[in-house]
């Protein structure tokens, strides 16, 4: 596929690999920003694995906590005001507490991300080719003309025609789905065995939405890699997902395979979202759309017990007590609902949450 | 006190949210309140305050707080045979005359004193009169564009490179050095800052889409400039109007030094520190005093203006 | 320009309240290093619409094809290029300044953006009253409406006095769409209404402007780039690309029978929430919309059309295939 193999070999950043291990593992993630309003938990307890060649979604509206949740893998959040507690692994060696060093040669090389915004994302006095070519190079493992025909296969590979002139245009002279697509070639351009994309379509109109859509499932299919993509519209879960996660005030309330939690979805919020989007069959014919009432919880002011319960229909007394625990059933389809309480506790010790709220 | 955020809503039934009692009062004192509890945690600002606070209280009641005021016309009735007496903790000094006296037996303390009122005038003044001029213009450059934005923008450029000194010595060498045409002559050269400011902001805000809402109310450009643009405007206007205060002061002093100001026998701060500059080494409480209150009242009036721009910066507006 | 026979037709609506005839609207920029090129940004180019008392019209299409300038156009907002704009069957389009100040107590904007469309300087409840503050409605009349529209809209008394900065995004739109409403207009152009918000306060905001059509008998213009939200809440669709329309009819006919091939790559490239349909074949668009400062000529989508021929060198009419559905495209 490639014309050009890099001077040197991928170097993985354990010397013993855990074949074993997921590719990326959040275990019991807590992030919490200290404010003058007070403590933000942004994140509680979050746990789950991402597998080689799937593309699991990170689902939830705004101050869900899922773009925390990414950005910390990368050590993205600023710390202070952050504080960061529990593990993330990559290839079962944790990162979150790596060095410096070695977290900049892990970014980029091994874990690629690609955020929402390209424009604030790419440097508007450098072209789009020379960054590009920084990303290659700087892991070392091109350089010089090697790095430059390099770059000019990731650009066509992504799509981006006439590649070769277009190397040395800049970010301004190239439109919004371009620009996204160039920072999936930057993001690639190490071939990382994991993609982080935070609301990396949102921005995109639907056409251009579709196309790169289709590049990441395409890319996926042939490189292998995982992919977790984060998003809080249900249409780009449907058509990529393999693996669903539904945030929730910091929490994971929900997760599953695609196809069953769509089909049966467990969790009221879950329901509640899908009932709300106009495109959904359950709204066939109805004139209004089942709203979820009240709106999004403050993040200063969190709900004692589960943080669902001010809004959710089916709320009981022991809801406001505690916030419930994991329940899975034989789908590995796990919910964190009172509602399940027949079904066993998911007893995988890293989908458990810590700290939990009282 | 902050203002949290009201508590969920839904559209079935109104939930009223938690909201304080008082809901009728302006909208200022809100702000105000908020401002006040932002303030008190930036030290400086609140030093600032302080100093400027009890400089105000001084000037204002400089009749009641003086030992030897003038007569109620005006009337400094220095008596010869107390002159150039030094401060009370020195030798020959006497708690009479708590801070000496001047050449012609008046007490220094009360001179300062009432020097801080005209000092308090000389700032205030000149800065509404380059307010009004400046922000009008601003909000009218910005806001049109085109030729009158040209035009303005060419008249500030002339404004800009005439050497205020100079400026001030022909004016008022034509028209009299006296305190109104001190105020009048810094009033009509300080005004650019604002224009500037307020331009910017102006040609930022009028693209917002609340704007854009009262044009298609039907609101006049005039509605739009007063209940659109301006409100918007005011925090930079209270920085730039706070700091500028102080800048005015010294400006003024500095020109009342030169004799483009206020004649003796007039208690001024600029006047006595000019006076002052003669007797350094004779009698240096003459020209020492007058500085430390001008400086002081500058100090606080920075202090608190540098607090308020850090405070009313748009992140901490919330 | 005469109009074609199905522009004719289009315009052919029984009870018409905003009628717009051959609508152009071009905005100059200047560009180049120096500013010294002019550049003319065609960004509705030539439109024929009626819009008929009491319906719901959504319009959509992706950025850049003019759907907000249309909606600002006929709000006169923006002065058109070309073309005329009739409300209640007067020409609006070339009236004196204080009879538009009148007409805009009848039409009203609600915008996208819920953050910026509200003063920050002002309380809620005086955002609220000042349509009617500008038309010289007295302060207590004033203040009784806007309690009243506070209520109506699932706010509450109580949130007059407050600022903007202390609601959420949900609750901002509510109160911009109060304050449309406080007028009592009879057209409203959402533009982009829910697209700012969360999936589940969008639901809430789109069963309010339901209630709220049918409490004020309002007509809709809905601008929308959300294919779901429009089928849900439209009686009509137009489609719009590079300045023009290219299709318009019946929501479920056009969703159902799509016959121009943009609307049909609209429609299946758009994701759906439903993961059983993921396989299904996809009409993938590809490249990007060309710029409205140069559009092609003849069919502006020939570049993109996986099914352009000759005939498409020129520019198509608007013809009526089915009974109220028009498109314009050579294929037919």
């Amino acid at each position: 596929m490639t014309a050009n193999t890099p001077s040197t070999t991928h170097t993985s950043l354990t010397e013993s690999d855990d074949t074993n291990a997921p590719l990326l593992e959040y275990d019991t993630l807590d992030v919490t920003f200290e404010t003058q309003r007070g403590d933000v938990k942004a994140v509680n307890g979050v746990s789950f694995a991402l597998e080689a060649g799937e593309i699991l979604c990170l689902v939830g509206e705004s101050g869900s906590g899922k773009s925390v949740t990414a950005q910390s893998s990368l050590n993205l959040v600023p710390q202070p005001p952050g504080v960061i507690e529990g593990e993330i692994r990559y290839r079962g060696k944790d990162i979150r507490t790596a060095s410096k060093n070695e977290i900049r040669s892990i970014r980029g090389n091994d874990i690629g991300i690609i955020f929402q915004d390209p424009i604030s994302s790419l440097n508007p006095v450098h072209t789009v080719g020379g960054q590009v070519i920084e990303a290659l190079t700087s892991h070392d493992r091109w350089s010089g003309a090697e790095a430059r025909e390099r770059a000019v296969e990731l650009m066509e590979k992504v799509g981006i025609p006439d590649a070769s002139a277009r190397l040395d245009d800049y970010p301004f002279e190239f439109s919004g789905g371009m620009r996204q697509r160039v920072m999936i070639a930057i993001a690639l351009a190490n071939e990382p065995d994991v993609l982080i994309a935070d609301e990396a379509t949102t921005a995109l109109d639907v056409t251009i939405e579709a196309q790169v859509l289709k590049l990441i499932t395409e890319l996926r299919d042939e490189t292998g890699m995982g992919v977790i993509f984060i998003t809080h519209d249900f249409g780009v879960v449907a058509e990529i997902a393999d693996r669903v996660a539904v945030m929730y005030g910091g929490n994971i309330v929900e997760r599953g395979e695609v196809f069953s939690l769509f089909e049966n979805p467990k969790h009221p919020y879950t329901q509640g979202l899908l009932g709300s989007i106009p495109g959904t069959a359950v709204q066939a014919g109805a004139d209004h759309l089942q709203a979820i009432e009240g709106e999004p919880p403050e993040m200063t002011d969190l709900p004692t017990g589960c943080t669902f319960h001010p809004r959710c229909p089916k709320a009981m007394e022991h809801c406001r007590e505690e916030m419930p625990p994991n329940y899975v059933d034989s789908d590995d389809h796990q919910v964190r609902c009172y509602l399940h309480d027949d079904l066993p506790e998911a007893d995988d010790s890293a989908t458990r949450g810590r700290g939990e709220r009282e | 006190m902050s203002d949290p955020q009201s508590t969920p809503d839904d559209s079935s039934e109104s939930t009223p949210s938690e909201l304080p009692a008082d809901q009728t009062g302006t909208g200022y004192l809100e702000r105000a309140q908020g401002a006040l509890s932002a303030l008190t945690e930036s030290r400086m600002a609140m030093l600032g305050l302080v100093i400027t606070f009890a400089m105000l209280i001084l000037a204002l009641g400089a009749p009641i707080f003086a030992p030897n005021p003038p007569t109620p016309d005006g009337n400094w009735a220095g008596n010869l045979e107390n002159n150039f007496q030094p401060p009370f903790w020195e030798q020959g000094g006497t708690l009479e005359y708590p801070l000496g006296t001047d050449q012609q037996g008046r007490g220094i303390l009360s001179r300062s004193l009432y020097g801080l009122r005209l000092a308090l005038i000389q700032g205030t003044v000149p800065v509404l009169i380059a307010g009004i001029i400046g922000v009008t213009l601003g909000l009218v450059s910005g806001f049109f564009g085109g030729w009158v934005d040209v035009v303005i923008s060419r008249v500030v450029d002339t404004v800009m490179s005439i050497p205020l000194t100079l400026f001030a010595i022909a004016v008022i060498a034509v028209l009299g050095a006296n305190l109104f045409n001190l105020v009048l002559v810094i009033g009509i050269t300080q005004w650019v800052p604002y224009t500037r400011t307020i331009r910017g902001q102006t040609l930022s805000i009028k693209n917002e889409e609340f704007i854009e809402a009262q044009r298609a109310s039907g609101a006049s450009n005039s509605w739009i400039l007063r209940h659109g643009i301006f409100p918007n405007t005011t925090s930079s206007i209270l920085v730039i109007a706070t700091l500028n205060i102080a800048q005015v002061m010294v400006i003024a002093a500095g020109l009342t030094f030169l004799g483009l100001g206020v004649s003796p026998p007039r208690a001024d701060l600029g006047l006595m520190l000019a006076t002052g500059r003669n007797y350094l080494t004779t009698a240096w409480w003459y020209g020492f005093f007058p500085g430390l209150f001008l400086m002081l009242f500058v100090l606080g009036i920075n202090l608190f203006g540098d607090g308020l721009r850090d405070i009313l910066d748009p992140k901490y507006l919330e | 320009m005469s109009l074609s026979a199905g522009a004719r037709s289009l315009l052919d609506v029984s009870d018409p309240l905003i009628e717009a005839e051959g609508l152009k609207k071009h905005f100059e920029e200047t560009s180049g290093v120096l500013r010294r090129e002019t550049q003319n940004v065609r960004a509705v180019d030539g439109v024929d619409i009626a819009i008929e008392r009491g319906e719901t019209f959504g319009l959509v299409g992706e950025s850049g094809c003019g759907k907000s300038t249309l909606g600002r156009t006929l709000l006169q907002l923006y002065e058109p290029t070309a073309g005329t704009v009739r409300f209640d069957s007067e020409d609006v389009t070339d009236v004196s300044k204080s009879e538009l100040r009148q007409l805009r107590r009848r039409m009203q904007l609600v915008f996208q953006d819920p953050f910026s469309s509200l003063n920050p300087r002002r309380r809620v409840g005086e955002i609220i009253e000042e349509p009617i503050a500008i038309q010289g409605v007295p302060k207590a009349e004033r203040q009784e409406r806007a309690y009243e529209l506070l209520e109506q809209v699932g706010l509450s008394e109580e949130h007059y006095g407050r600022y903007p900065h202390a609601f959420s995004g949900g609750q901002r739109q509510r109160i911009g769409i109060a304050r449309s409403l406080i007028v009592e207009p009879e057209f409203i152009v959402a533009d982009e209404p829910v697209s700012a918000l969360d999936v589940s306060i969008q639901a809430q905001i789109l069963n309010l402007l339901d209630d709220i059509q049918n409490d004020y008998n309002l007509t809709y213009f809905v601008i929308a780039h959300d294919l779901s939200v429009v089928r849900h809440i439209a009686d009509r669709v137009g489609v719009m690309y590079l300045g023009e329309l290219v299709e318009i009819g019946p929501t479920e006919q056009l969703f159902e029978n799509p016959l121009h091939p943009y609307t049909q790559a609209l429609l299946s490239s758009a994701p759906v929430p439903d993961p059983t349909q993921r396989d299904r074949e996809k009409q993938i668009l590809e490249g990007e919309p060309p710029s409205p400062i140069d559009p092609p000529s003849g069919c502006k989508f020939r570049t993109r059309c996986p099914e352009a021929f000759d005939a498409c060198t020129e520019e198509p009419e608007l013809q009526e295939i089915e009974p109220n559905h028009f498109v314009s495209c050579h294929l037919y």
